[in-house]
């Protein structure tokens, strides 16, 4: 009965070796299509496949198809290629022999592009500009990314596409509604309005519940406050301590307001034109701040100072020949 | 036969590519590819060849040499970068050395591009680039929000920004040895709030008032604002010297002499106005010293009419030895403490032959007292006391 039993057993073994021998040699000796390492895998790819499907397949965001573009030096999939699909960030800090990557931040100018009536006789209104720009990044490959984005770059923890803008408003006027984020919308880009919580839902002011709806569509709030405590100082001869308590009062209160109106952090700050003093990015430490922003008019290299990003001015005046002088995404520098 | 030479053949290709095979290539330069590159596709396509002619072991052989070369130039590629980065990093270093800041953030940028995960030229890149904008205070005990304001900001009414950056979990008290980080306030913020007329005036103010306390730090913002501001200065310089006159008063010679050697010599000439003091000081000094001296000797003189002469003795001796008579009072005291010692010396002597053991350390104590030296009287004390526990136990 016993050795009936073991009979059964070793055949039952031995079927079991014959089959995983089987399996073993047809992982090891039919030539496999993909490759995986612990920074990379290999694909050779078939007709159904994209830069996207790819990104999404491997890297679970088809929006990170730029990552496997850049790194093969491709613009798209052919049959049959082997493409390598990184798994991690291989150029942080966008660093090449020839020189550094930037990244411009721009600021959007409503106020100074007058109605979008445009301007007299140029038959070019404010909003046909940013439409025309918006399609011009899109046309020439430009990439806009998210504030987190930007953050990541800058922390030199992630890496961000090669051509790289953020885009950014000082505005809150109902043009911001009317056009300029369903424009986004539709280009899928995301932006940051950096927003007087005093003025919101005032006349002719967006209001919070008009902007809530474009939040989850890549959106974000920042903080402008104290422009007008900072901008009276010589008026109202204020001393310091005045224009410390009030800036610190106006500070803590917006972050509050935008906060509890979105349920999401309000973590960047946009300095009035005077600059980024010593004084307030204490203050934006103080209250959990992690940007702030200037408007400098210069792109940003990764090592750029987090309360100190500068941004840069586009006036919305329909030439598209400034705003390509703006987009300085490369640095070059001799890195060899 | 042939298979089995063939496959010696290759694995003695293999020692010789383990053990003897180098790959070229300076340090600036990656090492050459086309000697070890040539070998690796000479390798793969004989794997390759062997494979379809199913000899499988000669084909493992080739791969694995192949698969070695592949393995070595990584490791050879992997020093170069290692060793680039290490080379541009210390050449950074130097440069940051010599305040050459941008060839420095350029040298410790190609070190990171060699290597990205080289934290410190990471770490320097930032320190380089990014501009200071706070001091670092450490709470010492007695400091006030008042007293720290004073010191990092020359102003204590600047105690309102100490306050707010002072941390949380201390609950708004200042705790000794807590660090705190205070923004470096830049000269173009506060100009912004900086009003001339409103500061001459307050300053001129104080001038009137001769309050040459509260006229520096006045004038002295007026200065950091306005350099050269003749009024302030001459303001700051009068109150120097109203500073120093009060001290002077005070007969503070010390902080006097200070205060007039901050006055800039274009606007006073204060050299003899110093001399003066120092000898005033030294006068001073001279007749602190006579009067201790005199209230010394009176003090001396009656001990000695007392006949408390060791008293007397250590009076006279405290004294500076030239004034008046204390040289000659010292000799003459001394030679009658000693001639007072034997004499009680010679009654012990005479009450221990009596027997009288008591009477006798009775004076042998007073020679002793008079004459600490006397070698005699303490070795005969000794035995005297001695003798006199004895008898106290016998009885």
């Amino acid at each position: 009965m016993i050795r009936r039993y073991f009979g059964q057993l070793k055949m039952v073994l031995f079927k079991c070796a014959i089959l995983s021998t089987a399996l073993l040699c047809l992982s090891c000796v039919t030539p496999s299509s993909n490759y995986t390492t612990r920074d990379f895998i290999v694909v050779e790819t078939t007709g159904q496949d994209s830069l996207e499907s790819l990104a999404k397949t491997y890297l679970h965001d088809g929006k990170k198809a730029w990552l496997i573009s850049e790194f093969n030096k491709i613009k798209e999939i052919r049959p049959g290629q082997r493409v390598i699909i990184p798994l991690k960030p291989f150029n942080k800090g966008g660093l090449t022999p020839e020189g550094i990557q930037m990244v411009p931040v721009l600021c959007f100018g409503l106020s100074d592009s007058g109605s979008d009536q445009g301007k007299k006789g140029s038959g070019c209104s404010p909003r046909d500009s940013f439409t025309a720009f918006l399609g011009y990044l899109k046309n020439h490959n430009y990439h806009v990314i998210s504030m987190e984005q930007m953050m990541e770059f800058l922390a030199y923890k992630g890496q961000v596409p090669e051509k790289s803008v953020v885009i950014t408003f000082d505005d809150q006027s109902l043009a911001m509604i009317e056009w300029v984020l369903p424009s986004l919308a539709s280009f899928g880009y995301p932006a940051t309005v950096f927003l007087n919580v005093r003025g919101v839902g005032q006349q002719n002011s967006m209001a919070f519940e008009d902007i809530r709806p474009y939040l989850s569509k890549g959106i974000r709030l920042g903080s402008r406050a104290g422009w007008v405590v900072d901008s009276d100082i010589e008026q109202k001869q204020s001393g310091i301590r005045d224009f410390f308590e009030s800036m610190e009062k106006e500070i803590a209160y917006s972050k509050t307001v935008i906060e509890k109106e979105t349920g999401k952090p309000c973590r960047f700050y946009a300095y009035p034109p005077s600059g980024p003093y010593n004084l307030i990015i204490h203050l934006l430490k103080k209250y959990g701040f992690i940007g702030g922003f200037t408007m400098m008019g210069e792109s940003n290299p990764f090592y750029a100072e987090h309360y100190s990003i500068h941004r840069i001015h586009v006036p919305l005046d329909c030439s598209t020949d400034s705003m390509e002088r703006k987009l300085l995404v490369f640095k070059t520098m001799e890195l060899r | 036969m042939y298979r089995i030479l063939t496959l010696y053949a290759a694995c003695v290709m293999m020692l010789v590519v383990n053990g003897c095979l180098t790959l070229e290539g300076g340090k600036d330069t990656p090492p050459s590819m086309e000697g070890p590159n040539a070998s690796l596709s000479s390798y793969q396509q004989k794997a390759l060849d062997y494979e379809k002619d199913g000899e499988r072991e000669l084909a493992l052989v080739n791969w694995r040499i192949a698969e070695n070369l592949v393995a070595r130039r990584i490791a050879a590629l992997t020093d170069h970068m290692e060793d680039n980065a290490e080379k541009h990093y210390q050449k950074g270093l130097s440069f940051a050395k010599s305040g050459e800041r941008l060839k420095a953030v350029q040298e410790f940028l190609t070190a990171l591009r060699y290597d990205r995960n080289h934290k410190s030229a990471l770490k320097q890149i930032r320190k380089l680039t990014e501009p200071s904008r706070s001091i670092s205070y450490t709470v010492r005990e007695g400091d006030s929000y008042e007293s720290i304001a004073a010191q990092v900001y020359k102003n204590p009414s600047y105690d309102f920004i100490v306050r707010s950056f002072t941390r949380p979990e201390s609950k708004g008290k200042l705790i000794t040895g807590q660090t705190l980080s205070l923004p470096i306030l830049e000269l173009e913020f506060t100009r912004r709030f900086f009003n001339f007329n409103k500061e001459l005036n307050r300053a001129r103010k104080f001038y009137k008032e001769k309050d040459y306390q509260g006229i520096l730090p006045v004038a002295e913002n007026i200065l950091i604002h306005v350099p050269e501001n003749e009024e302030a200065v001459f303001l700051i310089n009068s109150s120097y010297y109203g500073l120093a006159e009060k001290y002077f008063h005070q007969e503070n010679f010390p902080a006097a002499i200070d205060m007039l050697k901050m006055i800039d010599p274009r606007f006073r000439n204060v050299k003899n106005r110093i001399l003066y003091i120092e000898r005033v000081q030294a006068d001073r000094i001279r007749e602190a010293k006579d009067s201790v001296n005199a209230a010394s000797y009176k003090k001396a003189v009656e001990l000695e009419k007392k006949k408390l002469y060791p008293k007397a003795l250590s009076a006279y001796e405290s004294m500076d030895s030239g004034y008046l008579d204390v040289k000659e009072r010292i000799v003459s005291l001394k030679s009658v403490m000693r001639k007072l010692a034997d004499k009680h010396y010679l009654l012990g002597v005479k009450y221990f032959s009596g027997q009288k053991l008591e009477e006798a350390v009775t004076h042998w104590k007073e020679t002793l007292n008079l004459d600490p030296a006397n070698a005699k009287a303490r070795k005969d004390l000794e035995n005297a006391l001695q003798l006199l526990k004895k008898i106290k136990e016998i009885k």
